[in-house]
């Protein structure tokens, strides 16, 4: 299924975010969206998931315009995982993941197959030992988990995640980036994540999305051609040098005064 | 696509453990006893609900039995039976306990259901657990509507159909305020809660001007019924407060688990396939309809919809699947209780409903929220 995104424009009232972006997803794997702050990343994938309307161009899911899909049918396509979940009132783990199968029950009454689903991803993502405390009582890493767990309980066919390993340790930001990429290539499913470690972008995406102020995309393709010392400069506008890791760039960043002595 | 066991930099306990995420599920005992444990603690939740249930029928009966005239709590339930059958043995009593009695009990037990759903429907749609009707300016608005047309028609309850359309139509200003205030860009709990005080008090302080033209009679009765009494309701009064109070618990019912993901955040709330605006009106303007009904019948009781979710949250959970029908019947039950404490405290005076409730409500809540382990909101 092939998820297509036309001349894409967005605006917070007078301000435009994003300006005329085009891509296509059209096979499994893992894409990362990478930029600075403020390009407007995050708006991107809301707009992937229908919850902010473009204020022009078309997102389209397998030749349908994502506007004439239904709430409930898009989110049996399309889950989006928050960078911040604000659960207000604390509930069990368990129950939180299984929320994420609403948009497949019939009265929201758990089916047998919907609990087999919750427990494979709490075992998928590492908290089937936290399945039964209050979700208040977790770390901001066991959180962070849960809410994927959650977008992974929709079984879509996108997943969308606004910076899945922001609040997570070194060996978790690992552990959850190859498991979404082992889940890419082994379910089918397209996972398209935000990303600011651009190191975890070049070693485990298939695919990567640069943006650059005005809210456009600078460049996209295998994370060997998107990565470059001249594309991080022009982006960023940091220096950096590549090397090579394992058939994969790896990126050491430079601080601003040898970037400087360097140009 | 490279395979994550051919990544040379990675570690090998690393991978293992990843492996270890993706082991079958079957072959899992430790899964397994979870879910025994998950469905076992439903149990409990269960039962909370049936102790609540026993319990109202047994401070119902003790309530009856308060009064000038005492009557044993057996007497109270055979009296009840012997009406009910058609086998009236005493008319004395059956006066008394079935036509003086009774609807008191009964309008508290409603009230008690319709006003705690309608707390905690709000705290989840709101994402406020400060939020019930009366802090959001419903009851005030209800009440406001419910005494123009009180003085308007000229005597207390000559037209129940004004009264109750009055108090709907003038709850629905701050429910139409809070939607709006919802969509604003920079809202935030707390500048909801803060416009609920303020049409509040902007409500209390014409209701309070529209009694300077109230007759003495009138005047006292508006005066108790803003403290919130259950001995103004008479039968012919509790079919309409019954109807809309079960519409309303059965329908915020069959939303509760909508509810459960709308309290994750609008945006979640989309992304599960839930439109959260529409849904967070429509619950809106439900709330503002069984408040306003319970309201005009009862006047303003404050503190069954804040309190009566968060007491019930500390023994079942946040889960709306149960909060919702553990609410109404533990509402119910703190209501009469509350009602009994009154009838009882200065005895033969009686301190009305209402102020029990902010005598009690306040230290119990107070002491539950500070001396609890767990905590009740995240926020």
């Amino acid at each position: 299924m092939r998820l297509s995104v036309e001349n894409l424009e967005y605006s917070y009232g007078s301000a435009k975010v994003l300006c005329g972006i085009n891509f296509r997803v059209d096979r499994p794997g893992l894409t990362c969206i990478i930029g600075p702050n403020g390009v407007g990343k995050s708006t991107l994938v809301k707009c992937l998931d229908g919850i902010y309307k473009p204020s022009a161009g078309r997102i389209t899911i397998g030749g349908r315009d994502i506007s004439g899909i239904r709430p409930r049918e898009l989110a049996r396509l399309v889950a989006f995982v928050p960078v911040v979940s604000g659960d207000m009132f604390s509930m069990t783990v368990f129950d939180t993941v299984m929320m994420g199968r609403r948009p497949h029950q019939k009265l929201g009454n758990a089916s047998p197959l919907d609990r087999e689903i919750v427990r494979r991803t709490l075992n998928m993502m590492g908290i089937r030992d936290l399945a039964m405390r209050g979700s208040d009582e977790l770390s901001a890493g066991q959180h962070q988990r849960m809410v994927i767990a959650r977008g992974l309980a929709q079984t879509p066919r996108f997943l969308l995640l606004d910076e899945p390993t922001a609040n997570l340790d070194a060996r978790h930001q690992i552990q959850v980036a190859m498991t979404l990429k082992d889940l890419a290539s082994r379910s089918g499913m397209s996972v398209i994540m935000i990303s600011h470690d651009l190191n975890i972008a070049a070693r485990f995406a298939d695919t990567i999305i640069m943006m650059a102020p005005p809210g456009v995309v600078y460049a996209s393709g295998p994370p060997e051609e998107v990565i470059t010392e001249s594309s991080i400069r022009d982006v960023y506008g940091v220096g950096c040098s590549i090397v090579d890791a394992g058939g994969r760039p790896h990126v050491i960043l430079l601080d601003p005064l040898r970037f400087r002595e360097t140009r | 696509m490279q395979d994550i066991h051919d990544d040379p930099l990675l570690s090998r306990s690393v991978v293992e453990s990843v492996d270890e995420w993706d082991a079958p599920v079957d072959s899992d005992s430790a899964l397994k006893t979870t879910l025994a444990y998950y469905l076992h603690s439903r149990w409990w939740k269960y039962v909370f609900i049936v102790i609540c249930f026993i319990a109202i029928v047994f401070v119902a009966g003790y309530t009856i039995t308060v009064g000038s005239m005492k009557i044993t709590i057996m007497e109270t339930y055979e009296t009840i039976w012997n009406h009910i059958c058609g086998n009236i043995v005493n008319d004395g009593y059956d006066f008394i306990v079935w036509e003086l009695r009774l609807p008191r009990v009964l309008a508290g037990i409603i009230a008690g259901a319709g006003l705690a759903v309608c707390g905690a429907v709000m705290q989840n749609t709101m994402k406020n657990p400060l939020a019930d009707p009366y802090t959001t300016g419903v009851s005030s608005g209800a009440s406001l509507g419910a005494t123009i047309a009180m003085t308007a028609t000229g005597a207390l309850f000559a037209s129940t159909d004004t009264v109750v359309i009055g108090a709907f139509a003038f709850s629905l200003i701050p429910v139409g305020m809070m939607v709006l205030i919802s969509k604003m860009k920079d809202s935030s709990p707390t500048t909801m809660i803060m416009a609920g005080i303020g049409v509040m008090y902007i409500f209390n302080a014409i209701t309070t001007v529209l009694m300077i033209w109230a007759d003495p009679q009138q005047m006292q009765a508006i005066y108790r019924w803003q403290v919130g009494t259950l001995e103004i309701v008479k039968w012919e009064n509790l079919p309409i407060m019954f109807a809309v109070t079960l519409a309303g618990v059965l329908i915020s019912l069959f939303i509760s688990g909508r509810l459960n993901v709308l309290a994750t955040g609008d945006e979640s709330a989309k992304a599960m396939g839930i439109n959260a605006g529409r849904m967070r009106v429509w619950c809106l303007i439900l709330v503002g309809l069984v408040s306003a009904v319970i309201v005009s019948f009862t006047g303003l009781i404050g503190f069954v919809g804040l309190v009566a979710p968060h007491i019930t949250r500390l023994f079942i959970g946040s889960d709306n699947r149960f909060l919702i029908p553990a609410c109404a019947v533990f509402g119910s039950m703190l209501l009469i209780v509350a009602d009994a404490i009154g009838k009882v405290i200065l005895y033969p005076n009686v301190v009305q409903v209402g102020v029990v409730m902010s005598f009690v409500g306040g230290p119990i809540f107070l002491l539950l929220l500070l001396g609890s382990r767990k905590k009740m909101w995240s926020a």
